[in-house]
């Protein structure tokens, strides 16, 4: 049966056959299997196949799109078996994949005492815990894109996925998509190949919503831009034990350019222990969330940009950059022509309980202070700390200050940059 | 703001001309009918900010930031929020038809695809009022940003092989 819709696929493909009608899933699991097929399947929720505990993935060929049908992308669902570690989907190194209109349920709540910590019985990250049992949660990924793949994701929801990189690719377009709920990060995008993220929303996910990367040097990194997305109270569980940003750019990570998008973090602080999140234990201190995190020697590379974002309500700082090697924030954007503000970041910074900063720079040991730092038309108000706070790092250096910044609280800047001094304006856009 | 949907979601006809809305006022961003992928990019567009399928506190969420996105003033905003509003009712009445159409079903007969087809032309005949009735509710620049939105998610479809 299988080998006869893959049959009437390569002949299909053969004649130029457009586009299939939905198939069922064997006839669905053969079309993947054909290069440059595009393969829709019919609605409905689709357990995949497993052994001995082990997940038989799907394996797309080049130039596949596996698209599911219906009236929206939550109509046709591929889920996880229960308890079940390893890939759902892998795409091999040099091979391009599409995957559209679907649904991937990651079903964390599943594994009994462990990945989901469905019932209450320790903190189950990488770090283990009282009456834990310790896993790897590298062995847990719905989206599994080798080096030198390029996945693009269009309408996809993933969400209650149990490992810490449930959707790891090394390049593509990520839009109209939507992660929730993961027990750690959401997608991680490794930046081999250019990347992109549009219109994509990121809520609920215990660490990052989104992590941007970027392999070791010397391979190539491609440019990476993310617009008009969405990032609402990630870092939820903080099942990784520390504080940390709703965006997190990585180390070394390059020429990434953040706009026009949404960084709220519903002013969230993790509850001391015993209180559970999600049936899970939190860190044993409380924890703040920023809104963009970003760590040392990013830039190095090709600057980053973080341009006309709003970014608001974020206990951890609004934007809080760490002995970075290229960055440029702004409070306007290009493209759409917009301006947003970091505004209303309150309360107290955890475990200091220091107020909580809009942009922030810190000098982390062994990486020395931030360089190549331009600030330019800066919009930062209503913050609980300074509006720019370079006590942290006194010494960074860079272009500085330009154009014409509204900073509605006080701010410290480091006498190091080129212009030190910003140009401020009681007349706020 | 009415969204043109019927009840009987699965009478409706096959074909429909958009510029027959009576209800939609004002001067739209569109000129025309809209093409399949406007409709594609409409159904992203309001799924984003109204689906039945997630939490309605995650759809708030989403409408507030969207609107943040495309720079909507207050009345724009509760525009924004009486489509999704009715996107999401008229959706969850979709959604539940299909749901009783396939569960339980191994396979799906001839009947069962017509019936499905018939029910995501409800869905595009929804997507494209709900899209009419927002823009012309809004003003031109916010209405222009979305279109300049829906034409680069479109050419982005094109070249990743998604209709």
């Amino acid at each position: 049966m299988m080998r006869n819709a893959v049959l009437v696929l390569i002949v299909g493909a053969a004649l130029g056959i457009g586009k299939l009608d939905a198939l069922d899933w064997a006839g669905w699991v053969g079309c993947i299997q054909v290069a440059n097929s595009t393969c829709p399947l019919d609605q409905g929720t689709y357990t995949l196949p497993e052994s001995s505990g082990q997940v038989i993935a799907l394996r797309p060929a080049n130039g596949v799109v596996m698209e599911g049908s219906g009236t929206s992308n939550y109509s046709t669902t591929l889920q996880r078996p229960a308890s079940a570690t390893g890939d759902l989907i892998y795409v091999a190194p040099g091979t391009t994949v599409t995957i559209s209109n679907l649904t991937i349920d990651g079903n964390r709540y599943s594994f009994p005492n462990q990945y989901g910590c469905a019932t209450q019985d320790g903190w189950c990250g990488p770090q283990g815990g009282s009456g834990c049992t310790v896993v790897n949660w590298n062995q847990v990924i719905e989206i599994d894109g080798d080096s030198g793949s390029t996945v693009n994701l269009d309408q996809l929801a993933v969400w209650n996925t149990a490992g810490s990189t449930p959707v790891y690719i090394a390049g593509g377009t990520v839009q109209w998509s939507a992660f929730y709920y993961s027990r750690s990060t959401g997608p991680w995008l490794r930046g081999e190949t250019p990347g992109a993220v549009y219109n994509t929303s990121f809520e609920y996910n215990g660490t990052a919503g989104l992590r941007l990367s970027t392999p070791p040097s010397p391979s190539p990194m491609g440019s990476t831009v993310v617009q008009n997305s969405t990032f609402y109270q990630n870092r939820y569980e903080m099942s990784d034990g520390y504080a940390g940003g709703q965006l997190y750019i990585d180390y070394g990570a390059s020429s990434v350019t953040v706009e026009n998008s949404d960084f709220n973090g519903n002013n969230w602080v993790t509850p001391a222990p015993p209180t559970l999140i999600n049936n899970c234990n939190p860190p044993t201190q409380p924890q703040g969330v920023a809104g963009v995190e970003i760590e040392p020697q990013s830039g190095v590379r090709g600057q980053n940009s973080v341009l006309g974002n709003e970014i608001s309500g974020n206990t951890g700082g609004g934007i809080s950059a760490h002995s970075v090697s290229g960055l440029v924030v702004s409070g306007y954007s290009a493209y759409p022509s917009a301006f947003k503000y970091v505004e209303n970041n309150t309360g107290n910074t955890p475990p200091q309980n220091t107020p909580t900063d809009g942009i922030k720079f810190v000098a982390i040991a062994p990486y020395g202070s931030s360089t190549g730092v331009t600030l330019s038309n800066v919009l930062s108000r209503g913050n609980s700390g300074y509006a720019v706070d370079f006590g942290g790092d006194a010494a960074a250096s860079g272009p500085g200050w330009e154009g014409q910044h509204c900073l509605q609280a006080s701010y410290i800047t480091s006498m190091s940059l080129t212009n030190p001094q910003p140009a401020t304006t009681d007349t706020c856009p | 703001m009415q969204l043109l949907v019927g009840s009987k979601v699965r009478s409706g006809l096959l074909f429909f001309a958009i510029g027959a809305c009576p209800l939609v006022r004002g001067q739209s961003a569109l000129a025309g009918p809209m093409s399949v992928a406007q409709i594609h990019y409409f159904a992203s567009f309001f799924e984003r900010v109204g689906s039945p399928d997630v939490p309605a506190a995650v759809d708030t969420v989403q409408e507030r930031s969207v609107a943040r996105i495309f720079d909507m003033d207050d009345a724009e905003s509760a525009q924004l929020h009486a489509a999704a509003q009715e996107y999401r009712a008229e959706m969850a009445k979709l959604r539940s038809e299909e749901t009783a159409l396939v569960s339980g079903k191994s396979s799906l007969d001839a009947s069962d695809r017509a019936a499905l087809s018939s029910l995501i032309q409800a869905r595009d005949r929804l997507v494209a009022s709900a899209a009419q009735a927002l823009l012309s509710s809004i003003r031109t620049a916010t209405a222009s940003r979305i279109m300049s939105d829906a034409g680069q998610t479109i050419r982005l479809r094109a070249r990743i092989g998604v209709n």
